[in-house]
Formats: C-alpha cells, sequence, structure tokens
C-alpha cells in the first residue's frame, strides 16, 4: 500500500467533486415548486438523456454502430429478451468493426 | 426499496459489469502507466467511479497537478448527473434525505438508464438503481486493480463492441419509453441538441444539454389536462 501525499489529495478533491455532482439535482431541485409543468419536464429527462449518451458514439461512429443500433431497436421491437438485444447490437458493431 | 429489487437490478445490470470490468482494466492500465500505484488506482476508482472523469485526470497527470483545474474536470465530466438527480427526485423522496444519498452516491448512466426504463414501466423499486449500480461498481473496482497489474492483457474493449454496450441499452430503453405522440418533442429537441453539441462543442455538455432541451421542450408543450378528458377519466 503506497500513497503519494499529493495523489492522495487530488483522490480527495476528485471524489469531493464527483458525489456534489451526483447529490446537487436532488438537493436543489428541492427549492423548485413542483407544478405539474415543471414534473412534465423533469419526466422528460430520462429519455431526452439517454438520446444525449448515445447520440454521439453514433454520429462520430459510422455503418458498425448505425447497423448496431437498427439491430438493437429491430431486436426489442420483435419482442426478443434485453440482453440478447444487447448481444445483437454488439456482435453487430463487433463483426463489422472487424470487417472494415 | 427492497433487497428483492437490489438483486434483481444487479441481475439486470451483469452486462454493464462486463463492459465496468473491460473499461477499468483498461484505466488500470492507463493509471499504472503514469506511475499510480495498485492501491492508489483502486481507491481513485473505488472513490470516485466515473470513467470519463478519472481518464481526463490521469490523462492529464503531472507531477504538480492544480487541484481546482482537477475539481473542474470532474465537474464538467459530471455534470450530466445534477441533471439525472433532479429526475430522480421524486423516485427517491419517500426514502428520507441519508438514504436517497446513499443511493444517488454510486449513480452511473447505465443505473439510470436501466432503473428510469423499470419505472417507466410501472416497476418503482428504488432498489434497481441501487442494484445495478453496485454491480458495475464492483466490476469496475476489479477490473482497475487488475488493470494495473495485468493491464496489457486486457482485450481491446472496442474490438469487442463493449463500448456499443451503453448505446444499444440506451437505445432499447428509448424504444420502451417512447410511450405516446407527447413523448416525441422532447426526443426530437434532445437529438437537436445532441447534433448542434457535436458540431459545434462536442463534450460532456453534450448530454447535459439533451437533457435540458428534452425537459423544456416537455414543460412548453405540457398542457393542463382539460375538464372533458378530467371527466372522461373518473369512472
Amino acid at each position: 500500500m503506497t500513497f503519494d501525499r499529493m495523489t492522495l489529495a487530488i483522490i480527495l478533491v476528485m471524489m469531493i467533486a464527483a458525489a456534489l455532482c451526483r447529490l446537487a439535482g436532488y438537493g436543489f431541485i428541492r427549492f423548485v415548486p413542483l407544478t405539474p409543468r415543471v414534473e412534465a419536464g423533469l419526466k422528460a429527462v430520462p429519455l431526452a438523456v439517454m438520446i444525449g449518451i448515445m447520440g454521439p458514439p453514433v454520429l462520430k461512429g459510422g455503418l458498425p454502430e448505425i447497423l448496431g443500433l437498427i439491430a438493437t431497436v429491430a431486436s426489442v421491437r420483435l419482442g426478443l429478451n434485453d440482453l440478447i438485444a444487447l448481444v445483437a447490437g454488439m456482435s453487430t458493431v463487433a463483426t463489422l468493426r472487424a470487417l472494415m | 426499496m427492497t433487497p428483492a429489487g437490489v438483486r434483481r437490478g444487479a441481475t439486470m445490470a451483469l452486462p454493464f459489469c462486463a463492459s465496468s470490468i473491460v473499461y477499468g482494466l483498461a484505466f488500470g492500465l492507463m493509471a499504472a502507466g503514469v506511475g499510480l500505484s495498485t492501491a492508489e488506482a483502486v481507491a481513485m476508482s473505488a472513490l470516485i467511479f466515473s470513467g470519463s472523469a478519472q481518464v481526463a485526470v490521469v490523462q492529464a497527470w503531472s507531477g504538480q497537478p492544480s487541484l481546482p483545474a482537477v475539481f473542474a474536470m470532474v465537474v464538467v465530466a459530471n455534470v450530466r448527473y445534477v441533471l439525472m438527480g433532479a429526475a430522480l427526485r421524486s423516485w427517491l423522496a419517500p426514502l428520507g434525505p441519508l438514504k436517497a444519498s446513499l443511493a444517488l452516491l454510486p449513480l452511473v448512466d447505465g443505473s439510470f438508464a436501466l432503473a428510469s426504463r423499470a419505472r417507466a414501466m410501472g416497476d418503482n423499486d428504488a432498489g434497481l438503481l441501487v442494484g445495478s449500480a453496485i454491480i458495475s461498481y464492483g466490476g469496475w473496482i476489479v477490473g482497475t486493480g487488475v488493470g494495473t497489474m495485468a493491464g496489457q492483457l486486457i482485450p481491446n474493449p472496442k474490438a469487442w463492441g463493449l463500448d456499443f454496450i451503453i448505446v444499444a441499452f440506451c437505445a432499447a430503453s428509448a424504444v420502451t419509453l417512447v410511450r405516446n405522440r407527447t413523448d416525441i418533442w422532447p426526443a426530437l429537441a434532445a437529438i437537436l441538441a445532441v447534433w448542434l453539441c457535436e458540431l459545434f462543442a462536442p463534450g460532456p455538455w453534450t448530454v447535459v444539454a439533451a437533457g435540458l432541451a428534452g425537459a423544456v421542450v416537455a414543460a412548453i408543450f405540457y398542457r393542463e389536462p382539460s375538464p372533458e378528458s378530467a371527466r372522461e377519466s373518473t369512472p
């Protein structure tokens, strides 16, 4: 177990920053009056955030990512199990990356 | 929040655990490369649990780093969690502030996606959020530790398509989350926000911009239920 003092300081600063981010939204929304309008906005966050997470890799990627996305969505639409949908997407991406 | 929910979340998140391990290995290798010991790297992964923030800080590693700069880097990489925390408020509030905070500390993209989706399908057990986060957390720590010692052995995560797990999961969830036509406009706003961000200023704020765009559009388009529809819904 070796800990450098500067490294320890960095780790602690990073920990505080990360914890603050994870707790801040929950803490500050308490002061926002939860009108039906605000609730409608918050309800839309999960879908919008997921679009924000998957958007950049797909836009930056190419054919493998786009076809992987189609394979995943098609599997879900066909009523297949989630895990199968994930594997379908991943294997499509991996195969096309190996070929291209 | 029930123990059964935690277990269910953990089981559902096993694919995230697999990708956490492999990305943990990659991070461990990187950390060892700049001279961090196994204990230091594992402590960092255990206390921060944020791949993007840790990679950003370690990539910029130098003998005399500025602590405010480190702080800023981690905040920028993690602003998206502020938005997710706000969205989780109505779900976690019944737990009380202490339990809610403990449930939020291991929050990650995967657990947020998994739990939001389960919630949209009527499963309100907050244990899903915690269980899916914990299993990814375990993978991240184990991966980091092994990576500092045997990082050279790792497969290239991209060649295996492991970077695509979170994308695929978000896509699968998005399909389930779009319930009716009112969900379309916030989704389109989010897509537009992503596209604009990627065009002009790609970075960690893309997720935040998408989330805010969706929320603002949903709030603007919100209509009070009309008296007629209220009457219809009363039996």
